[in-house]
């Protein structure tokens, strides 16, 4: 179902997972001249109390700033979407319960997924998409519906994260048979927006109107060559709070594209150091580039332009 | 193995017996159900006793239709509620299921077993661990031996990340019962979400010699030993909990069907047949006894058996007594029905092997008359025609095996042993040489060594 390229071992290449419906998870890691599946051996495959669950849509996302992606895997209706937090010593350890990830996706069957910094706060946030597969399904009354509430989760910066569906506006009460979802800056104010596409309705687009944002930084990598846009490139940025990490991508979340442009929450910091580390190995740095912005970086005119 | 066959025989035995029995002991047909017994006003207690009969056998329309009538003589009575709950739970009308757990609840205020399927259905469907967990809570305090109770509570824990309290619970559960290998995999994971390798291990280690065939067991037994850096050890037991998982997965199935259908010899058997494919012998064993307890001219599943004897010894006296039994099992799925191919086939290797070569070739033949498709058959038969140096017939037979399966290297290895056999070394060493090196065993390398000699100019 969702499939997701990430260098999970940060060894500079790209692996791939895939979220199969029903059956254990696959890793497929990059070991540059094969690909070998080493799901069972990172805890990625199955839950955390030994079953398969329905894998539909992933992402990755550092959502502990601890220098490693995690991945995130959401599930079928009366079981938990699935935390996995990579311990960076071979594997990958179940923690939907204690990020309280996991009785809160219950009584949903999530799809589309993304991690994302929505309040701009340095931290990654994240959002699910969910319906359910059967339109006869809310006969059966108490939360299970067809169409249901998407969910979007504040990064509570401990581990933790809280279910802020209810409190985040009139956008996030809409029920729908909700698949693929994507974030994206569409207005172009500095926060990042939700679009997601329905079954039997037309999408929603989400405007993000928060005003209790921080300070934020887009960056968009451009090369030459054939990958234009640096996709599998790594960025990092350094403030005063901390560092934090994005690897361009396609595809991930389920059956849709994200913006292509990385958006860093700042909080407070109004400067930040930023290094690319580009797929062929090159590493390029900026220091001091000032919040607020949009911009371009250019890989071989090693240059950072506002856009 | 020993205990594998005295169970085997006993049951065997009691196959003989039951074949006896009379005819209308054999299926469900004949077995007139509680409702047909009933006078035509069935009492409360009758209606419920027949709902859950037909509830243990997955058929929740005619169990939630006994209970509502159960219901309708005795109003108020909590475990008809109750049990009508279950069955609405399990075909997902989850809103009624909940008001009649409430309903047994206020019915009869000191029972547990409402408040622990409402506590299930709580956490499952509405993701709310908090009102799951008070009721099961109340559950253990009305009944403190709730083992059920207990395993959701200390589940709900784990899954919500309290794995201290998860470890409490499991450990009571295997405190109470120490065979509770799931109780014990569940421990033996909430260590392992704690970090605590060691102690995982050992719980794991546990589950998995009190239950072999539990795949999460295995899978958290492999992360225990890839944590510790035994990456070799873990990952053997990672793909055996793959292995499980599979066999699971194939098993479901027939075990769904078997549930639905207890009193049907084919459920039965085709159970049996898959446990024999993995090679779980002592289901097999029992499955396959089961067929033949509820339909004794079940040819198939005599076949089944004997197959499962031929499977069995370590040693040669053991071997050939477990080979007698595989023979009285096959002559007897050949009385009941003589086109078995395959009970033919493997009759005749028990003969052959035996040394009764005459007799073996008549099995073997009539084998490749009733399946003209299988090449082995006619492989065999090639193998006792050149051990009673028919050659002409051996040399027949085994061209038949290669043109219905070419590339079968046990009759490319018995052409050439034809050959050798009349000192026609050229035919002989073409025939082996044409087997692919790596399909070699040490025994036809050194024939073709020897061959080569004598071909030698």
């Amino acid at each position: 179902m969702g499939v997701l390229w990430t260098d999970y071992d940060n060894d500079g290449d790209p692996d791939l997972y895939v979220a199969n419906d029903g059956h254990p998870n696959s890793l497929f890691r990059n070991d540059r001249h094969r690909f070998v599946d080493v799901a069972l051996i990172e805890s990625v495959a199955y839950s955390g109390d030994g079953r398969p669950q329905a894998g539909m849509g992933v992402a990755a996302g550092d959502y502990d700033r601890d220098g490693r992606f995690d991945i995130f895997v959401t599930n079928f209706s009366q079981d938990h979407n699935t935390l996995y937090r990579n311990s960076g010593q071979g594997y990958f350890l179940d923690v939907s319960g204690k990020a309280n990830l996991a009785g809160t996706s219950r009584p949903h069957m999530g799809w589309g997924t993304f991690f994302f910094d929505v309040d701009s706060d340095g931290y990654e946030d994240l959002f699910v998409a969910n319906g359910h597969l059967m339109p006869e399904i809310e006969q059966a009354g108490i939360a299970m519906q067809y169409r249901q509430q998407n969910l979007l989760y504040r990064n509570g910066r401990n581990g933790r994260f809280i279910d802020i569906s209810n409190q985040a506006g009139s956008g996030l009460q809409i029920k729908e048979v909700s698949r693929a979802a994507a974030y994206g800056d569409y207005d172009n104010d500095g926060d990042l927006d939700i679009l997601v596409a329905n079954i039997d309705a037309a999408p929603n687009l989400l405007r993000n109107d928060s005003q209790a944002h921080g300070n934020w930084l887009s960056l968009r990598l451009r090369s030459g060559g054939s990958n234009r846009e640096g996709v599998g490139a790594r960025i990092y940025l350094q403030t005063e709070d901390g560092r934090q990490m994005r690897e361009v991508r396609t595809g991930t979340s389920f059956q849709s594209q994200n913006d292509m442009r990385q958006h860093f929450g700042l909080a407070k910091a109004s400067l930040a150091d930023i290094t690319v580390q580009w797929t062929d190995g090159t590493e390029q740095h900026y220091a001091s580039v000032a919040a607020n912005q949009f911009y371009t970086i250019a890989k071989e005119a090693y240059k950072i332009t506002v856009e | 193995m020993k205990f594998m066959f005295v169970c085997l025989f006993t049951l065997c035995v009691g196959c003989a017996q039951e074949s006896t029995l009379p005819s209308q002991e054999a299926g469900p047909a004949a077995e007139p159900t509680l409702v047909q017994e009933m006078s035509a006003q069935p009492t409360d207690s009758q209606l419920f006793e027949e709902g859950r009969r037909l509830q243990a056998r997955a058929d929740f329309k005619g169990a939630e239709a006994r209970y509502r009538q159960a219901i309708a003589v005795a109003p108020s009575n909590p475990q008809y509620t109750f049990y009508l709950g279950t069955v609405l739970h399990a075909t997902s009308r989850y809103g009624e299921a909940r008001s009649l757990f409430e309903e047994a609840m206020r019915l009869k205020p000191d029972y547990a077993a409402p408040r622990i399927a409402l506590g299930k259905l709580l956490y499952d469907v509405d993701g709310n661990s908090e009102a799951a967990s008070k009721l099961l809570r109340e559950a253990l305090e009305l009944a403190p031996q709730a083992a059920e109770a207990r395993y959701t509570l200390a589940l709900i824990q784990l899954r919500e990340g309290q794995s201290e309290e998860a470890i409490r619970l499991f450990s009571e559960l295997v405190e109470a019962d120490s065979s509770n290998a799931q109780a014990r995999t569940q421990l033996g994971l909430a260590y392992l979400q704690q970090g605590d390798i060691e102690t995982a291990q050992s719980e794991l280690k546990r589950a998995t010699s009190s239950q072999p065939y539990y795949s999460a067991a295995f899978h958290g037994l492999g992360q225990t030993f890839i944590r510790q850096g035994n990456t070799i050890a873990g990952q053997r037991l990672l793909q055996r909990a793959q292995q499980l998982e599979e066999q699971a997965t194939q098993l479901t199935p027939h075990q769904n069907a078997l549930r639905q259908n207890p009193n049907q010899p084919e459920a039965h058997y085709n159970l049996a047949s898959m446990y024999a494919r993995f090679d779980r012998l002592r289901p097999a064993a029992q499955h396959f006894s089961k067929a033949i307890a509820l339909d004794s001219t079940y040819a198939l599943a005599y076949q089944g058996l004997g197959n499962l004897f031929l499977r069995l010894g370590t040693t040669a006296e053991a071997r050939a007594n477990y080979a007698s039994r595989a023979r009285a099992l096959y002559l007897r799925a050949l009385e009941l029905n003589s086109q078995l191919a395959e009970t033919h086939n493997n009759l005749g290797l028990l003969l052959h092997r035996s040394g009764d070569i005459q007799a073996a070739v008549q099995h073997y033949e009539r084998a490749t008359v009733i399946d003209t498709q299988a090449g082995f058959y006619q492989a065999n038969l090639s193998r006792a025609y050149l051990d009673l140096k028919l050659y002409p017939e051996a040399l027949q037979a085994a061209d038949k095996a290669l043109q219905i399966t070419p590339t079968m290297t046990g009759a490319r290895e018995t052409l050439g042993d034809i050959y050798a056999a009349q000192k026609d070394w050229t035919n002989a060493l073409e025939a082996w040489e044409r087997i692919d090196p790596q399909d070699r065993p040490s025994e036809l390398k050194q024939k073709i060594a020897q061959a080569r000699m004598h071909n030698a100019p």
